[in-house]
């Protein structure tokens, strides 16, 4: 019976994850939606405050800064000959 | 007559300085499975490890991409149109032709098939990763990376746009350390 209940529960639970979820707004995996966590998310590019607890910490974004090239580096430019 | 050979060469000239680039993307995408934006996210839910950022969903469906199409037909003109940018010989340091911008050309390029099969938008996204581990061709540079996402009807993959080699997800040696992906 106990099975049965688990069972049944667990499509419901699942429905009731699904509809907190707002797609349209931005989301992390296995927290959901940024706004469901107030005071919990830092956007990016804010400046740190020196005096923020460590235990405030939030989850933070930091820059992304990429630069995976297969690309051939291009070719410097010759210095200019010596006359 | 000598009026006309000067004018060529100087259209030809100011046509080699201009250095125009062109994207071309493969027709035929066929029409298959379409996923909610819920469902993507789900996808997106079960198959990253937690703690990835996920940009807003904005349209409310979206095109899972046939696997068969991916191989036969998208990915040797990724290909191609990466080696197109290679021949132009352009910058890799600090400048637009970077992993990032690759992997926004694969992300367009899929837009674009999209568009011209009448589709909804790709269920594509472009990935940043910290690439710890070698993969497609570009070794473990220990920096972040920009890779792009592709849901096919196989399950979701990964592709080193630069040389245009996949992975399914769960194969992919960088799962791990998958930082942000997005969407639009």
């Amino acid at each position: 019976m106990k099975k049965l209940l688990v069972l049944l529960a667990l499509p419901v639970l699942s429905t009731l994850a699904l509809a907190q979820i707002d797609p349209s707004k931005p989301m992390v995996t296995g927290k959901g939606n940024v706004a469901a966590l107030p005071g919990r998310v830092l956007v990016t590019n804010q400046t740190k405050s020196a005096t923020t607890p460590e235990a405030d910490k939030a989850v933070e974004l930091t820059k992304f800064e990429v630069t995976g090239s297969l690309l051939r580096p291009a070719a410097k430019p010759a210095a200019p000959a010596k006359r | 007559m000598r009026l006309i050979a000067l004018a060529a060469a100087l259209a030809w000239s100011t046509a080699a300085a201009r250095a125009d680039l062109q994207i071309s993307a493969p027709g035929g995408l066929p029409l298959g499975r379409t996923v909610t934006a819920e469902q993507l996210w789900q996808e997106f839910d079960r198959a990253l490890p937690p703690g990835v950022w996920v940009s807003p969903l904005q349209n409310l469906e979206y095109q899972v991409i046939p696997a068969q199409w991916m191989r036969r037909s998208f990915l040797p003109a990724l290909k191609h149109q990466m080696a197109t940018f290679t021949r132009k010989n352009l910058p890799a340091e600090n400048s637009a032709a970077n992993c990032n911008g690759f992997a926004l050309v694969c992300r367009l390029m899929l837009g674009l098939s999209a568009m011209s099969a009448h589709a909804a938008a790709p269920a594509a996204a472009t990935v940043i990763v910290y690439q710890g581990r070698p993969f497609g061709g570009l070794g473990a540079t220990d920096e972040k990376h920009s890779v792009a996402f592709v849901l096919t009807d196989e399950g979701p993959w990964i592709i080193e746009v630069q040389s245009g080699e996949y992975t399914p997800l769960s194969d992919y040696p960088n799962r791990g350390t998958i930082r942000l992906v997005s969407v639009h």
